[in-house]
């Protein structure tokens, strides 16, 4: 019996071993693909409405970006009044507009969508609100203007670019997209101090666009500021900055569309506002721009 | 609820009849300790031999037999690897004997007994261990292999019914429930964040333990405020003949544990442990950050007379880590973590009479960290839980069929979240008591059968007050001598929900007005039987559900509102839209087969289990296996005395040689967890200006995946080497030897193609093969 033990033992190591060796496997088609409306529309005030349409596609699907675009959806937007607009395809910008709403502030607009996917007729609708008017970034209180990169004070403080602006009531959220508008690997800063990159290792792409944000903003009128961080600029560049006064969907969408995966790894559903069968953004925000330049 | 206190009150009244009576008997009681150091032997059996009436030592090492009618009697102390031993006792009317003990281990012929078996029958042993109960000593936690070193959260997810969610973290998960929901006690004292190294480790320094008692549910009304498990530890007391040591020593950690007299009546033990990655590791390569921890304890018991004995226990830890992001360039930034428990006990034991034993503890516990990204846009944060509590136990033995225990607990909880960004000010200070009572009665009418009952009331102060009775109740019976049939079930109240990070410490919020009180009902049956002396087997079944748990609100950044302002920065004072509240259950059948003495020691586990949740905002609010679920699961720890595996073949009994080696296996299988995984893919511009199309992926339902079966075997092999006054154990372990590539996730991505794009999947992987090397000692 003792002896049994101990050779069941023995024989089972290898056994083991072998079961404990090899590779776990994913492949990529064992997810489950629903079609979905993929809706990314920003109204702006002054601006004429316009959405543009595309289709989800299954994970194991090689992607020709051109088919990508749905051509003959039904789309359609209404006011709180009731008035309804169509919109039209336009082949050349590829975006559904419509000539005679132009976005107004304060307004509430929906959006109805109609599309046949992969045979199936899907729709999806979403509301948004634009914000009131008085949103406007401050130059004169803001730092901008010509600095190097993380440039400090005559203390060794660092100087972080910023924006102030003038709130818009009701509008919590700003976001600023920052753009360098002389991105290359030549003007890279490659003396940052967040990665060592070598001057092949740069995609140019990954670093030229890059965005910040403040939420919770009082809702009273005020002032407010974005700060501009070191790690959101990467190269000796001018810079464009365009700051969005955004609605609820607009917020949601952009903290939520790309952070789907968590730290362990695991993926959750992001915050949309599509209601039916569609997935993005039908948002709205005012919009003011300011410049910037990071010099050697 | 009308019941319960029924059957209380019956019982305390059939209790109160063999009270009456009392005056024609006599008590024995007493204490049971190790000879060699003078611990107090947890769990000893003390019997009069020729009767039924018997007793063992509780956690203090104290035992009774209360009513055993006058005469003289033989009165017999057994405990597991050590030599019985036996004492003639005469007893009159009315005598409350005292008898204390000090068992020696065995010996023949100079060399000691490895433990082949023991002298009380593994069916008896089998019959005494409560439902859903296991015990590790420092010893089997030290045989499995392990990454890096011993550890025993680590050694814990071998046994059934607990699960890891990772090869990243130690946490533990108890048939389905989180690792919020256990209770960790240390000497009497909860732990909030039982982690080192981001979860690679746990708290518990190995040399430190003298016992650990794990209860995987229907514990009993003395325990509450967590709705899974019961983790309760208790490190050494201390050498009380001799001075002792040992420590160990490996390319990442060394360690020291010492142990000795305090004066003629008391011992002290003290342990230290420090990794040196920053020394080592970090100085070869890149990439590892400077990371380091330490921690210790000290323990005193002073017995100070024969009713009184104090123990007095503290730890205390902390990690530090300092990473910078780009160590190439000249004033580097980056940030800096750091975090630590202290946790500090008294503890009275009080013998008001030889029937009524009492433990009068004052507890303290401080868990802080502090983060610190100033460098790169003024982020600071402060995360601190601290918990002082007063509790008592008190065991009346009213009769050979009864025991009664009663106790208080009264906790006091101070909640700090501090985190000061450009942004905003996260500010959440909150203060709660907590106070406790409960009562339980232990009833054995015959020598088959043993029920206990017991009521625990909680009511927690917060902003907003819950009031709230748990009713217990287990039962044992015999069916054969060598069989055994187990039941429990109750319900279980929680009162303090964890904000989970990887990596970086939880967020511990208590029930307030946002978020109720969680519970749980537990019902447990089993079966144990004792298959030879070699072999005992359990198989358990369980259902357990869930009312009000809350998960973390993966959204949350879109769902948080400021409660008030500072100039124009938002600040949050209160946990609205940090959780998302859920329900839910798990069942399962576990399956024990365990080896302790001889050669081959270990066990093998299996469990088939199932966990769903149903969370509000998550997965159209239908219901989901969560990540931690796993369908099946297979342990096997084996342990193998060589040199005695030889003489076993001779049919001769294991001896402790002056060298050996020792081959220790640990081999996991797990059915795969779920996961959420991208349905499909999509491209849009992620702001209005940024007219390039961005990728994206759009997740499936919530967890309809699987991945892969994880499996996993992990080696050791240890050298020892005995001299006359000193030992030493060099040893090898090789953790996931077959160097399998176990999945953590998935992430999926595209390769830009001159038509189009084309998907690209990755997976990243759990630990590769990890070897490590290290040598301990003991004087």
């Amino acid at each position: 019996m003792i002896f049994k033990q101990y050779k069941i033992f023995m024989l089972l190591l290898p056994a083991l071993t072998l079961l404990a060796c090899g590779e776990g496997k994913v492949t990529i088609n064992e997810s489950s693909y629903q079609p979905k409306i993929v809706i990314q529309g920003t109204l702006i005030p002054g601006q004429l409405a316009r959405v543009k349409l595309r289709r989800n596609f299954p994970l194991n699907a090689v992607i020709d970006t051109g088919d990508i675009l749905l051509r003959n959806a039904q789309a359609r937007i209404a006011d709180a009044e009731g008035n309804e607009f169509e919109l039209q395809f336009n082949s050349a910008s590829g975006y559904y507009e419509s000539p005679q709403l132009l976005v107004e502030n304060g307004r509430t607009y929906i959006l109805q969508v109609d599309a046949t996917i992969d045979g199936k007729d899907l729709s999806a609708n979403s509301t948004t609100k634009v914000p009131l008017p008085g949103f406007k970034i401050l130059e004169h209180k803001s730092r901008l203007g010509s600095t190097g990169y993380r440039q400090e004070d005559d203390l060794g403080n660092l100087e972080n670019l910023n924006i102030v602006f003038e709130r818009s009531p009701d509008t919590d959220y700003y976001a600023a997209s920052i753009n360098a508008l002389n991105a290359d690997r030549s003007t890279f800063i490659y003396e940052n101090v967040f990665v060592d990159l070598d001057s092949e290792d740069v995609d140019v792409e990954d670093f030229k666009n890059t965005f910040t944000w403040i939420q919770d903003a009082p809702l009273e009128p005020g002032e407010s500021k974005i700060d501009i961080f070191s790690f959101l600029t990467w190269f000796y560049s001018p810079y464009q900055v365009i700051v969005y006064a955004a609605d609820k969907n607009f917020k949601d969408f952009l903290s939520t569309n790309e952070q789907i995966q968590e730290i362990d790894g695991n993926f959750h559903e992001p915050a949309f506002h599509i209601n039916g069968n569609g997935i993005g953004l039908f948002g709205s925000a005012v919009v003011d721009t300011a410049y910037f330049e990071i010099v050697r | 609820m009308k019941r319960v206190f029924f059957v209380l009150w019956l019982l305390s009244c059939i209790a109160g009849t063999g009270w009456a009576q009392s005056a024609q008997y006599a008590t024995v009681s007493g204490f049971v300790y190790d000879a060699a150091n003078g611990e107090a032997l947890i769990g000893a059996n003390v019997y009069l031999e020729g009767t039924q009436m018997g007793s063992s030592s509780n956690i203090s090492g104290y035992y009774v037999i209360p009513r055993v009618p006058v005469g003289t009697y033989t009165l017999v102390f057994h405990y597991i690897g050590y030599k019985p031993q036996k004492k003639e006792i005469r007893l009159s009317t009315g005598d409350q004997k005292t008898v204390t003990v000090s068992l020696a281990v065995k010996n023949i012929e100079m060399e000691r007994v490895i433990i082949t078996e023991d002298a009380i029958p593994e069916a008896e042993k089998l019959f005494e261990k409560q439902i859903s109960n296991l015990k590790l000593s420092a010893r089997q936690i030290r045989q499995i292999p392990q990454v890096a070193e011993a550890d025993l959260l680590r050694a814990l997810q071998t046994l059934p019914g607990i699960l890891p969610v990772s090869d990243f973290s130690s946490a533990l998960y108890v048939r389905g429930g989180t690792p919020d929901q256990n209770l960790n006690l240390l000497d009497g004292t909860d732990v909030y964040n039982p982690e080192h190294a981001f979860g690679l480790f746990s708290t518990f320094n190995t040399d430190a333990i003298k016992q650990v008692e794990l209860s995987k549910g229907g514990f009993s009304a003395k325990y509450g405020g967590r709705l899974s498990s019961i983790l309760n530890v208790t490190n050494l007391d201390g050498n009380r003949e001799e001075f002792e040591a040992s420590g160990s020593i490996s390319l990442l950690s060394a360690k020291m544990t010492i142990q000795m007299p305090l004066g003629k009546s008391g011992s002290l033990s003290g342990s230290f442990r420090r990794t040196y990655f920053d020394k080592t590791i970090a100085k070869a390569i890149d990439d590892v950050p400077n990371y380091y921890f330490y921690d210790g304890n000290i323990k005193a018991f002073i017995d100070i007379d024969a009713r009184n004995k104090l123990t007095i226990s503290s730890y205390g830890s902390e990690d530090k880590l300092d990473l910078i992001f780009n160590n190439n360039v000249d004033n580097g930034i980056g940030f800096r973590y750091d975090w630590g428990n202290r946790t500090g006990s008294a503890r009275w034991t009080h013998i008001f009479s030889p029937t009524l034993f009492a433990n009068l503890w004052v507890t303290g516990s401080r868990f802080d960290s502090n983060f610190d990204f100033s460098d790169v846009f003024d982020l600071v944060e402060k995360n601190f839980v601290s918990d002082i509590s007063f509790k008592g136990d008190f065991e009346y033995h009213v009769s050979k069929q009864f025991v009664t225990g009663f106790g208080f607990e009264q906790k006091n909880l101070h909640l700090i979240f501090r985190q000061d960004a450009p942004s905003g000010k996260i500010k959440v200070n909150t203060r709660q008591k907590h106070y406790a009572a409960y009562v339980l009665t232990n009833w054995r009418p015959t020598y088959r059968l043993d029920v206990e009952a017991g009521l625990r009331y909680n009511f927690f102060d917060s902003d907003q007050n819950y009031s709230n009775f748990a009713p217990r109740l287990s039962a044992k019976f015999r069916l054969t001598d060598s069989i055994n049939l187990k039941a429990s079930s109750g319900i279980y109240y929680q009162y303090l929900h964890r904000i989970p990070r990887a990596f970086i410490a939880d967020i511990w919020v208590a029930s307030n007005e946002l978020q109720k009180e969680s519970s749980s009902k537990h019902l447990i049956f089993g079966i144990s039987k004792d298959v030879s002396s070699d072999f005992q087997v359990e198989l358990e079944a369980y259902y357990k559900d869930y009312r009000n748990i809350y998960s973390y609100n993966q959204n949350i950044s879109v769902d948080v509102t400021p409660d008030e302002y500072e100039g124009n920065l938002p600040v949050y004072t209160n946990s609205e839209g940090v959780f998302n509240r859920g329900d839910g259950n798990s069942l399962g059948v576990e399956l024990l087969l365990r080896k302790e003495y001889g050669a081959l020691t270990g066990w093998l586990g299996y469990s088939l289990s199932s966990t769903e949740y149903t969370i509000d905002r998550v997965n159209q609010k239908n219901a989901f296996n969560p990540r931690h679920d796993r369908t099946h699961a297979v342990n096997l720890v084996a342990n193998l005395d060589v040199k005695n595996m030889f003489r076993g073949w001779h049919g001769k009994k294991s001896i402790q040689h002056t060298s050996n080696w020792q081959l220790g296996a640990t081999f996991v299988y797990a059915s795969g967890q779920p996961i959420t995984l991208p349905g499909s893919g999509y491209f849009i511009d992620t702001l209005p200006d940024w007219d390039f199309e961005n990728y994206r992926v759009y997740p499936s339902a919530i967890n309809e995946l699987r991945l892969p079966a994880y499996a996993r075997l992990d080696l050791s092999l240890t050298y020892q080497r005995h001299f006359k006054s000193w030992s030493i154990f060099p040893y090898v372990q090789i953790f996931n030897i077959g160097n399998r590539k176990n999945i953590w996730f998935v992430n999926y991505d595209t390769d830009k193609q001159e038509n189009g794009f084309d998907p690209d999947i990755d997976t990243t992987g759990m630990f590769p093969l990890l070897p490590t090397v290290g040598i301990s000692f003991q004087f």
